[in-house]
């Protein structure tokens, strides 16, 4: 041990640092390249970096491809193993798989940074591969990519960045956050992809794998970190192809219907949507499925919607009624009353009680102007004291009429 | 409702002053005003921007800003040293946005604290608004939001962050910043003085780590530096950046008449030496100023005393709720928005008082004030002018009073006010090239950018230390490069306010809640979170119910104690290496290394305002150990023997000594008193002497066996002055070439101090025992022994006894 370590682990102790374990490492070890090619496979393409290339057993062409870039860019599945999870210009990349249809087939080049020093021409390597291209990645966009980025610039001088950018892991949330206790890529494999991981080495021992291979040459450890990697690239591919059937039908793989249903929603897909919403029981998905309605001018079916929440206290669907009455069927009093039965369950809300206000002034004018004998509509609230029978049926028709018209 | 007439200046107030209360001023300085010396603008400034400057009212810069362009614009780094409101953010502000707007060129700035960097962010946006220069300025810090980030890395003109920012969050993410970087031309450093001590050591690492990464990125950008009144301001910047800088202090500004008065509470309790309160006195100079209708600005020392202040003056001025406040503090811990509107106020002069913490000492914009209170010497002569610079900006006269807490500092200073004239102002140290500063930072730096093989480090050759890290796999070396290869994030782990990064977390477990309220660094929780202490924060008592020493954690619950726990340490002191030894009268002084061990035995219970002791509790912690350097003074026996009827007479000299010798050295090397240590030691870790907990000296050997000094065959006791950071902060150095002068102040702290036998003031909390020579008379004989100061008093004794 030198002078300086004595010293520094002196040191270190005075000021309460934890641990004086000596970890001593050999300095240097013997460079021995064709080992690691008879261990790991794949070939030198520089000094120091190692491409390994198999081939993937996926199809490369799907039937109404649902999940794809924008433009017409060429794919690029994407995944790396890091020297850490911390983030910052220091966490480097040594091995990154990329994985491209190429004649029918899906192609995985895995690059390995055999040699620290050699990360320039690893970075140009993967450049040839990532160029143009719309990377495909399970939280790459807040993982990878900036790694990547950061890496490039500091070795190669440019920040390496996609043409565009898939992230699977916003699918998985969007379709099973609510199911499952997490969205790892392991539990993706366990209960979507029904392939769960045989006797593999955990993703989060890679750094310790390369550190150890960089230390002794050992190859045993990063060996199963580039079949577990490629194991992950594989799940990629499979993991879009899957999501694209859970999309279409949620139901059957016990997504969140709701929440896909709002995304058909958005995409504009209102058939999709509906039969999305309709299966979820939700009463979250009911008020979309409403608002769907409405804005198809099915009202009779939002109304009635609306109007099943309304029974159960549901105060949204409450607002709705109050605000469908008021403005669509101009029935100040029906409005009145819902809005009352709004504000028995939001008391504090002002701008219910803005919204009563007005009505109040509103009904007084109707009463005046209004024909005596028109039927009335009492909204019962759970309240039990009031019948059903006086629901405003003759709104809903008229409505009804007036949404044929 | 007091009326407050408008009619009188400053020197109405100081002549009253003078009038009424004659005993307690101890001194008094007058600086005349002085005259602007003006200049023209140099032709590269622009005319937007000469416009700009122009409807801000500067129509013709000072000449020391002139100065500041001229050398900035000859590609010099400059370090400026002029007086508070003297202009010093336009000299660089004008070469950095004329840049800016001219080749679109970056600056980073650096302030300490975030406040000072939104003044600074909102300085130029002023500028910026008056005509229209479309130079673009963000504040960058851990307010600054996520998605808000990346347009400041990418549109800012100007950054303005904290070294503490630039350390954990710029550095290492510098990739991020390559746009920045790229086009980086200024960096500006303000408030250069507060980077001193071990904040400065890691902060001047830093500026490595920046400049490394500029030069990564093809830029070698100036550097401007500002700081308040230091003695060895160029000097300090040179070792900060590692560059040789132009210093500019010859301020063209002009200045109003400046009064200071030094005051003295007066004496209450005659026997006892007790004197009135420093706040009393704050508060009622106070209230006379501002009854005169005079803008007073009161420092006090803590935030109680901010609040307590505030309320006595609001009392009095504030009483009526109708109208708009008079009276404001001003304190860290206030939401920023509360501070910002604080500072509106002040500066339009809608009011009259306001009581602040040293927050306000740097560089936020009040406006005109013309009193300043200071409520007990701040520390350091340099910041006694930074706070006193507030009063009397814009030419009209100004008064300061520093009124003097009982503490044994403030005395010395206001016994001795041509100390406190005529020294010159006090010297930033710092040692960046500490051991454990230094390998934190090259972890850093490794982590941000590899280490080629040859690559110098703060100009010097780190191989060695590359070769450490290496071996503790935290480096792998191929290709002549070194690259990091650790799953871990350094600069995380390494704060720039200590050296040491075991620090204790305060839990609060009040009513089953488990929630941490502080951090306390490892060399200061055995003082300070022992079972039993009384712990506060923000002056609301705590007490430690639990010390979780492995775990680092101390477990405490709500209080309402009336008293506060002080803890009682005892040191061992071994030499371990000598560098230097100079004659010292009938003694020697030396200048070494040490080994310390410090044993935190049990604590004092004393009781608010009384301060008597109500009682003791025992602390059973590890000895704490550490390698650090010294400045000892050493006396043999025969001298002592020679000199003292009783080796007990001679230990009660000798800790009177060093606790003087450890207040005046304080004031030399403006250090905070617990960053220098005092210990009376063989310099053999055989025994140590130091007040009891009934204030007797007592010696202690091996075992915590009582020793008798007169039953020791070999008795040569050293006084110890330490640099208390393991590895030593480069605090002693400076003490070696002014030892002579320690001595002679030391003497100075005793005999003008006016008690008898020795107070706390003065020589510290030992007392003789009875039949003794008096502590005080002791204290002064050591001191003469060890230097020349003048020695007739001796002889009177001599002639007495």
């Amino acid at each position: 041990m030198s002078s300086l370590s004595a010293r520094l682990g002196v040191l270190r102790g005075q000021t309460g640092a934890p641990g004086g374990s000596e970890r001593v490492h050999p300095a240097s070890i013997a460079w021995e390249p064709d080992k690691i090619v008879r261990r790991l496979g794949g070939e030198w393409i520089h000094d120091g970096v190692l491409r390994i290339r198999s081939m993937i057993d996926e199809p490369t062409s799907r039937e109404n491809p649902l999940i794809m870039a924008d433009g017409s860019q060429a794919e690029c599945f994407l995944d790396t193993e890091t020297t850490g999870l911390s983030g910052g210009v220091g966490t480097s990349v040594f091995l990154i798989g990329m994985a491209y249809p190429r004649d029918g087939c899906w192609i995985l080049d895995q690059l390995l940074l055999a040699r620290p020093g050699a990360e320039r021409d690893f970075w140009e390597a993967a450049d040839r591969t990532l160029r143009n291209r719309c990377w495909v990645s399970y939280n790459g966009k807040s993982f990878d990519a900036p790694l990547i980025a950061a890496r490039s610039r500091l070795h190669y001088g440019a920040s390496l960045a996609p043409a565009d950018h898939i992230d699977l892991v916003h699918w998985v949330r969007r379709a099973f956050a609510g199911k499952w206790p997490d969205c790892r890529l392991g539990r993706v494999e366990a209960q979507l992809l029904k392939q769960p991981r045989q006797d593999d080495l955990p993703g989060s021992m890679a750094p310790m794998a390369y550190q150890t291979f960089l230390r002794s040459g050992c190859t045993a450890l990063l060996r199963r970190i580039v079949e577990h990697h490629r194991q992950d690239v594989v799940s990629l591919i499979a993991l879009r192809r899957a999501l694209e059937a859970v999309y279409r039908d949620p139901k059957s793989f016990d997504a969140d219907c709701e929440r896909i249903g709002s995304w058909w929603l958005e995409r504009g897909d209102l058939n999709r949507a509906e039969s999305c919403l309709q299966a979820s029981g939700t009463e979250a998905a009911q008020l979309r499925l409403a608002s769907l309605h409405r804005q198809r001018g099915a009202l009779t079916q939002a109304v009635a919607i609306w109007r099943t929440l309304a029974h159960r206290g549901h105060a949204e669907a409450l607002l709705r009624l109050a605000i469908h009455a008021e403005h669509h069927d101009k029935d100040p009093r029906s409005a009145h009353e819902w809005c009352t039965a709004l504000i028995a369950i939001q008391p504090d809300c002002p701008h219910h009680r803005h919204r009563l206000a007005r009505l109040q002034e509103k009904s007084r004018q109707y009463e005046f102007g209004a024909e005596s004998g028109s039927s009335r509509s009492v909204p019962a609230i759970r309240t039990g004291s009031r019948s059903r029978n006086g629901f405003c049926r003759d709104h809903v028709s008229r409505a009804a009429r007036k949404a044929r018209t | 409702m007091e009326n407050i007439k408008r009619t009188k200046d400053a020197r109405a107030l100081a002549s009253d002053l003078k009038r009424g209360f004659a005993a307690r001023i101890t001194g008094e300085l007058t600086r005349p005003a002085r005259a602007a010396r003006h200049a023209h603008y140099p032709d590269w400034v622009g005319a937007g921007l000469r416009q700009a400057l122009n409807k801000r009212g500067i129509v013709q810069p000072y000449s020391h800003q002139r100065q500041a362009w001229d050398a900035s614009h000859q590609g010099k780094d400059v370090v400026l040293m002029t007086p508070t409101a003297s202009g010093k953010s336009l000299c660089y502000n004008v070469p950095v946005i004329s840049d800016a707007m001219a080749s679109r060129h970056k600056a980073l700035y650096l302030f300490p604290t975030k406040a000072l960097a939104q003044d600074q962010v909102a300085e130029i946006m002023e500028l910026n608004r008056a005509a229209d220069l479309a130079v673009r300025a963000f504040t960058f810090d851990g307010d600054t939001p996520s998605d808000a980030r990346k347009a400041v890395r990418t549109r800012g003109d100007i950054v303005v962050t904290n070294p503490d920012m630039l350390h954990q969050a710029i550095l290492p993410h510098h990739t991020k910043w390559a746009q920045f970087f790229e086009s980086l031309r200024f960096i500006v450093v303000d408030e250069l003085h507060t980077y001193r001590g071990v904040f400065g050591s890691h902060v001047a690492n830093v500026m490595r780590r920046l400049l490394r990464i500029a030069a990564f990125y093809g830029t070698h950008p100036q550097i401007i530096a500002c700081s308040a009144t230091l003695a060895n301001p160029r000097e300090h910047a040179n070792s900060l950046f590692g560059r040789q800088f132009v210093l500019i202090d010859d301020s063209g500004a002009p200045e109003g008449e400046k009064n200071l008065l030094l005051w003295n509470p007066p004496v209450v309790n005659a026997d006892l030496g007790i004197r009135a309160s420093s706040r009393s006195q704050s508060t009622r100079i106070a209230k006379k100023a501002i009854a005169m209708g005079l803008k007073t600005i009161v420092f006090a020392r803590s935030r109680l005393l901010v609040e307590v202040i505030t309320k006595y003056l609001k009392d009095r001025f504030d009483d009526d709720p109708r109208k708009p406040e008079k009276i404001k503090a001003y304190r860290g811990g206030y939401l920023p928005t509360e501070r910002r509107a604080a500072e509106q106020a002040l500066r339009k002069g809608s009011v009259h008082g306001v009581v602040s913490t040293s927050a306000l000492e740097l560089g936020v914009d009040i406006g005109a004030l013309d009193v300043c209170i200071l409520d007990g010497y701040p520390g350091t002569v340099a910041s006694t002018w930074q706070r006193l610079g507030r009063a009397g900006r814009r030419q009209r006269p100004a008064l300061g009073v520093l009124v003097a807490s009982s503490n044994a500092l403030d005395q010395y200073i206001i016994r001795n006010p041509e100390f406190f004239f005529d020294s010159t102002p006090e010297h930033a140290r710092i040692a960046p090239d500490q051991l454990l500063i230094l390998i934190d930072h090259i972890r850093c730096a490794s982590f941000e950018l590899p280490f080629r093989r040859g690559e110098a480090f703060g100009g010097r050759d780190i191989e060695e230390f590359l070769e450490y890290l290496a071996e503790q796999g935290v480096l792998h070396c191929d290709a002549d490069q070194w690259h990091w290869i650790e799953d871990s994030y350094p600069a995380n782990a390494v704060s720039l306010r200590s050296v040491a990064d075991g620090n204790f977390v305060v839990i609060d477990t009040t009513d089953g809640a488990q929630k941490i309220i502080a951090e306390v660094d490892y060399s200061s929780a055995p003082m300070t979170l022992y079972e039993g202490a009384i712990y506060m924060v923000q002056s609301r008592p705590w007490q430690v119910e639990k010390l979780d020493w492995e775990g680092r954690k101390a477990y405490v619950t709500r209080t309402r104690a009336d008293y506060y726990t002080d803890a009682i340490d005892y040191t061992r002191l071994k030499i371990l290496d000598e560098f230097e030894r100079f004659d010292a009268r009938q003694g020697h002084c030396s200048h070494g290394e040490v080994h310390v061990v410090r044993r935190v035995s049990g604590y004092k219970k004393i009781r608010y305002y009384t301060h008597e002791n109500i009682g003791y509790g025992p602390i059973e912690l590890p000895d704490a150990e550490m390698h650090t350097s010294a400045l000892w003074w050493r006396l043999t026996s025969e001298t002592l023997d020679g000199s003292f009827a009783t080796r007990w007479e001679a230990l009660d000299g000798l800790l009177g000594a060093a606790s003087a010798l450890h207040t005046v050295a304080c004031l030399h090397c403006m250090a905070e008193p617990r960053d220098l240590a005092q210990a009376i030691s063989d310099g053999g870790a055989r025994w140590v002497a130091n007040a009891s907990l009934a204030g007797e000296v007592q010696m202690t050997g091996e075992g915590s066996r009582a020793l008798n000094p007169d039953h020791e065959t070999d008795f040569s006791p050293c006084i110890f002055l330490y640099d208390n950071y393991p590895g030593g902060v480069g605090l002693t150095e400076p003490l070696v070439g002014a030892r002579d002068q320690l001595i002679v102040a030391a003497q100075e702290l005793i005999s003008s101090c006016d008690c008898e036998r020795g107070c706390p003031g003065c020589i510290g909390a030992a007392t003789a025992g009875e039949d003794r020579l008096d502590a005080k008379t002791a204290a002064r004989i050591i001191l003469s022994l060890l230097g020349a100061g003048n020695a007739h008093w001796l002889q009177d004794i001599a002639a007495t006894a």
